[in-house]
Parts: C-alpha cells; structure tokens; sequence
C-alpha cells in the first residue's frame, strides 16, 4: 500500500484532496503544516507528499530538505495551490517540487496524476 | 433632570443586556465550532464521495437550518475549488434538502453584507434557474448584493453573460472582476476576451484586460495598441498600457511611448517599477523619459534594488 | 450643579456612542470579510490571487527579533508581497550571518549612502520576497523610511517592533484595496488589535517619510478603517482591550464620586455606561475572535493568531 501526506492548514481543503484520493491503493496521512509534515516523515517514508500551500517553501523553512532523505528522489512532492504567477512556479520548481497544480482542479485529474506518480513506485 | 437620567441608565442597562447576549451567543458558537467543523468534514465526504461514484445524498440527513447551510456552504467550497464537477449530483442534493429555498428566505429576511453572503453561496450551487429569477429584484440593492445578484445571474445563465456585464449600472471594482475571472477559471462562464477588449463598454473593457493578463494572452497585443493608440486617456487606456507592461510586450511603440510621455510623474513611477518588477531592459524607454527620471529608472532596473535613494523624495 | 451633571450626561452619551459604534463597526466588518475572503470553513476561494496580479504590498520591518520572525513574515500564501527588514548587521552579528546564510543573500550594492551600509537580496528566486537593509542609527521611522526607498511595490505597511501579522493580513489588506468602489484608497487602518497602517508609497512620499502619525495628510474619502485584527502582539491585550478598560475604571470612579456626593441618579449614569462600555468591549473582542463558521476570520493552528486587541 502507498502512502500519501497531505500538507495544508486548511482543514477543508486538505479533506477534500484527501477524500478525492478515496479508492486508490493508498493510505493518506494528514499534516497541519510544514513542521508537522517533517515529525511525519521522520517516522514514515512517504512516496507522495501534497502540498497545499505555497508558504513553507518560500519561507526559508526549506519543506524540501526536511522532508526528502538526502540524495533520495522519493517522496514526490506535489504542490496544489491557488497561486499562478510565474515567479511563483518557477521558485517552487527551484526548491525540488515535481509539479504544481492549481485550484481550481479537476478531481477526476487530481485522481489520475497521483495514480500516475503511486504507480511509477 | 432626574427623569432624563433615569431614562439613560434604563436605556444603556438596556443597550448592555443585547450586548452581553451577543457576546454569549458568539461564545456558544464558538463552543459548537468543533462539531460544525466535523460535521462539516462528513459531509464533504458525501459530497466527494457522490461525485466520485455519480449518485449518493450527504447523511445523516440535513434538517436543521443550521445544518443545512452548513451543507449548502461545504457544496459551495467544493464548486469554488474544482471544475468540472458534475453538477447533476450537486443539483440532486441541493434539491433533496431544498438548499436553493433555504438561501432564499435567509437572503430574503437578511440585509447589506449578509445577504450578499448569501446571494454568493446560492450562486455557487448548481440551482436551477428559477433561484436566480426569483433572486433578480435584489439587483436594485446595495452595492455587494447587487454584484452577487449579477452573478447568480452569470452562474445560471451564462449564456447572456456579456448582455447581463454590460447592461450593469456600476463600474465593476477589481475584486469584482477577480470573481468573475474565478468563474472562468471553474469552467462556469464561456467567454472569450476578444470581444470584450473590443467592446467601448467600461466593464466588459475591464473584464477583457483582466483576463488577457490573467492567462497572459499575447495575441491580444495589436488590441491593446489600438485601445493605448485611440481611447482618450482614462482609467482603462491606462489599465491597456499596464496589462501590456505585464505580458512583457515592447513598449517603444509611438502610440505608447506617446502615452507614457502624456502620465504624470506618479503615475509614470508606478509603470516605471512595474517594469522594472517584470524584468524590462534599462534601454527599455530611453527615448521617452526625461533626464531628471532616467537615474531612476536605470538604477531601478539595471540593479533590481541595488539603488538606494537616499532622499525619502525619491520614493 | 446643573451643569456639572448635564456635563456627566453628555460624556457618558458620547463614551457609550463610541463603544457601541466600535462594536458596529467590527460587526459590519466581520461579516464584509466572511463574504470576500470567505471565511466560512470551507479554504480561502481564490479571488485574492485573481487580484494579486494588481496590488503589491511591501512589509516594512524595523529590527529583528529572531530568524522565526523573518520566518513568519514570508509565511504569506500573497503572490505579490515581500518584506524589507532594515537591521543593523554590526548590533546583532550572528542573527545577520544565520539570515545570510538561510536565505542566500548577497550584497547588492557595493556603494552606499548616508547611514546605510548595505543592501542584500537572495540569490534563490524563491527568497526573492526578503530584503534586507543594513543600517545604523535612527529611530524606527528612519528604519521605514529607509525600507520604503527599495521597496518595490505600490502599497507600504511598516510594522513596529515586537509586532506580528495575521498570516492571511496581507490578502486581507489587498482585497480591501481591490474592493474599494472609487478607486484604490491611499490609507488602511485597522483599528483592532494593534494598530497598523497601509499606505500608498505616494502617500509617503508626499509626507517627507513615516512618523507618527502617517497618513494624516490623506483625505476622508481616500481613508478606509478596519475594526478587524491584522497585527498583534504575543501576550499583550492591545490598545482596543486597554482602552475599554481604562473608560471603565474612569467612568466607576466617576460613579463613586457621584454617589460620595450623594447625588444616586447621576451616579448611575457613569456606572450604566461602564457597563455598556464593559459590554462592547467584550462583544466586540468576542466578534474579532469567533470562529470561522461565523463572521470571521479562520486562525492558523500555529498559535500565530492574535486575539482582539
């Protein structure tokens, strides 16, 4: 079974991805936030980490680093927020995210991408 | 005297009690806030689950007021941050639980910011139309109501949509076109931005340049030239100049270096740091500063930050 | 005699007004944020970012307390924002090093002016949104004004000293600036919490630089007040909470005077309107801090939010 860590202080969205990914062979995790998702993978190895906010990886927190063992490609790290700039992107792509999605998203899509990225496991 | 006193400590003992029971009745919602919220995850499970599957009603079933908007608000969260749900599901539970009616009476018995709450949740559910018939007399409302009126209109008659903007009294705000352009991006307003861009109506104008930006459509540069070249200078000719800055088009074209020159010094400053911002070349509008701005705009752009104006006035 | 009690009359008329008014205000508020951030427990609707592209806001920070600070700064889900923190690299050294180092700064001005000694901006994109002005001496006006000559976008918010944002104040603000009918206003002020300031860089300019009291030079109709909390400080009860409770304790003592007087009617006038100041005080505090299904805002569950003034 995969597992999958959702990253997001806001609860409803975070369900709602979460609930989204209802039937895939994977077991999702919930974390608060960026700090709460580094005492998780500390514990367990994720292979895809969700990200719903764009924050911790601007903030200098480095999510990346904290979540990634060294010299590891897994977990995937996905990011899914309402941002669009360019900058935006293009930072988060700098920091070793493997893709960035928007809200507002399709959930049949969402469904799909991530059985892709489980699936490549 | 005595009287006029007696009256006034009747009055603010008065004034206290409301405002003690107000504050009870915040602190009791906020107790129950943590039920809400559970309760408010289950059924966005329903909810997710019954667009996943195609056919399912969020249990337990909704029959309080209270609950009930709770349902109509998570299935408004759930439109807002998707597309392309299907909305046949939606429309079965806002039918079972009669969603669409209860917004109406609470739009109806509330005023000013509450009803245009209102008025935006409903127009978030996939109603039928007869909601926003009933719901069309609030467009001679205050100024919220009347933009959620408009767009409970757009939602369930999308079809009209360039009709119903233009025919709207007031100058849209940029907040209010951001919620249009939001229900662009949901895939729940097909409209293309050619003829709004083209059209000599301020808000249709307005929309069409924040969509041209907002999807960073190059193609609609020759238009914006013409709108620099041709409109009198106002608000949106303004805008044009602005949303060709953000599609990072050359601006040494006559018309608008024309149109630059023409700006007062703020505003001029205000473009100047924007293209600097979008990453402009310090050559970029040589021609058309003057000699006491060009420091200012070479420093700006040549260093990104590294000039430090030592005078506030310099701002 | 007549006059002293129709003295006591009218100021306990004009205190009770102003609370009750406060209280008015914060609830019109409340419920104008719940409809355009959507504050309802069901995520932030995005309307915000569809804005962003329009308004910028740069954070004006005098001083550093710590790393965490710089930290909750940036913690902004806002595109187009950044934070300029002027600071003087020679007074706190090692804080100076370990923000260098975290956010990969370089100098980028090799010659420098007056007090300043230099400018530094990362070299990662993602960091992009932190500046950082070394400067010695001065006072923290000096420090905003100083800020305000690089920052790059249009609207200004200098935050005092041992200060703290709401995360989500920055979007709060920018929607407030992008829902304005007539035009963006030049000046925010948010009268709960602790008191801070938005204002446009012209407004500043035109002012000769921050003081204490910026913004004054703004026009009625180009002003807009905020009865929400946007900033606050960790462990103090703010302005508004101190304020109420001070008009309380000098509307008792008048009261107690009264009633030494011998004069109960007029007595009971300062104390009712204690009351009903008490009240509004208390409503009002309640209202800026309810929770999300309600009006108002949802607090992150980092222990960021600040409670009502």
């Amino acid at each position: 079974m995969h597992r999958v860590l959702i990253v997001s202080d806001e609860r409803f969205l975070q369900r709602l991805v979460g609930f989204a990914l209802t039937g895939l062979d994977a077991e999702v995790h919930y974390a608060e936030g960026a700090d709460e998702a580094e005492r998780r993978c500390r514990r367990t190895l994720f292979d895809l980490i969700l990200v719903l906010e764009v924050a911790p990886f601007l903030s200098g927190r480095n999510l990346i680093g904290r979540v990634r063992p060294a010299g590891l490609r897994r977990p995937a790290v996905y990011v899914l927020t309402w941002q669009q700039a360019e900058q935006t992107v293009l930072s988060l792509l700098e920091c070793g995210v493997d893709q960035y999605l928007t809200f507002p998203v399709s959930l049949a899509r969402l469904r799909s991408k991530v059985a892709e990225e489980l699936g490549r496991t | 005297m005595e009287r006029i006193f007696q009256t006034y400590a009747l009055c603010a003992t008065a004034v206290a009690a409301v405002l003690a029971c107000t504050t009870l009745r915040l602190r009791l919602a906020r107790r129950r806030a943590p039920w809400h919220e559970a309760l408010r995850l289950r059924y966005l499970r329903c909810v997710v689950h019954a667009l996943l599957e195609g056919y399912g009603l969020p249990q337990p079933a909704a029959k309080r007021t209270q609950v009930r908007l709770l349902l109509a608000e998570t299935i408004a969260g759930v439109t807002a941050a998707t597309y392309g749900p299907d909305t046949g599901v939606l429309r079965r539970i806002v039918a079972a639980y009669a969603l669409d009616e209860l917004l109406l009476r609470r739009i109806r018995r509330s005023r000013g910011y509450r009803r245009a709450y209102y008025l935006s949740l409903l127009a978030m559910l996939p109603a039928d139309g007869s909601a926003a018939r009933r719901a069309e007399h609030y467009g001679r409302g205050n100024r919220s109501v009347r933009f959620y009126a408009l767009l409970l209109r757009l939602t369930n008659d999308p079809s009209r949509s360039i009709r119903l903007i233009a025919d709207y009294p007031t100058p849209l705000t940029l907040f209010e076109i951001g919620e249009i352009v939001a229900l662009l991006r949901r895939g729940a307003l097909p409209v293309a931005y050619g003829p709004l861009v083209a059209s000599h109506n301020r808000n249709l104008r307005a929309l069409g340049l924040a969509i041209v930006r907002r999807f960073g459509i190059e193609e609609a540069e020759q238009a914006l030239l013409r709108i620099v070249d041709r409109e009198p200078a106002d608000e949106l000719t303004r805008e044009a100049l602005f949303t060709l800055c953000t599609l990072r088009r050359p601006l040494t074209r006559r018309a608008v270096t024309r149109r630059i020159a023409a700006m007062d010094r703020t505003e001029r400053r205000t473009l100047l740091r924007r293209m600097a911002f979008e990453g402009y070349a310090a050559g970029a509008l040589r021609r058309v500063i003057d000699a006491e701005e060009r420091p200012y705009y070479e420093a700006l752009v040549a260093s990104y930050k590294r000039y430090l104006p030592c005078s506030v006035r310099d701002f | 005699m007549l006059g002293a009690r129709l003295l006591i009359l009218l100021g306990c008329i004009a205190a009770a007004a102003h609370w009750v008014a406060v209280f008015a205000h914060a609830r019109r508020d409340a419920q104008r944020r719940r409809l355009l951030m959507r504050g309802c427990g069901t995520g932030r609707c995005g309307t915000a970012d569809e804005t962003a592209a329009e308004t910028g806001i740069s954070v004006l920070c005098s001083g550093c307390d710590g790393i965490e600070q710089v930290e909750r700064l940036l913690d902004t889900e806002y595109a187009r924002y950044e934070t300029v923190l002027a600071l003087d690299a020679a007074a706190c050294p090692e804080l100076f090093e370990t923000l260098v180092s975290r956010y990969r700064m370089i100098r980028v001005n090799p010659a420098c002016c007056g007090t300043i000694r230099g400018l530094y901006r990362s070299r990662q994109r993602g960091y992009r949104r932190l500046v950082i002005v070394d400067r010695t001496g001065g006072t923290s006006y000096d420090d905003f004004d100083a800020a305000a000559a690089v920052a790059a976008h249009d609207y200004l918010l200098p935050l005092p000293h041992g200060c703290r944002l709401r995360p989500d104040a920055a979007e709060r603000l920018a929607t407030e600036l992008a829902a304005a009918p007539d035009g963006a206003p030049e000046l925010i002020v948010s009268r709960l919490g602790e008191p801070i300031r938005l204002v446009g860089r012209e407004v500043a300019a035109r002012e000769g630089g921050f003081g204490p009291h910026t913004g004054r030079s703004v026009r009625r109709e180009r002003r807009r007040t905020l009865y929400e909390v946007l900033a606050f400080r960790p462990g103090d009860a703010g302005g508004f909470r101190r304020r109420s409770v001070a008009a309380c304790a000098v509307l008792l003592l008048g009261a107690a005077g009264c009633a030494a007087a011998g004069d109960g009617w007029a007595a009971a006038v300062p104390a009712t309107t204690a009351l009903v100041v008490w009240a509004a005080g208390r409503a009002t505090a309640a209202l800026a801090s309810e929770p999300p299904a309600h009006p108002g805002p949802q607090p992150r569950r980092t222990g960021k939010g600040g409670g009502a003034g």
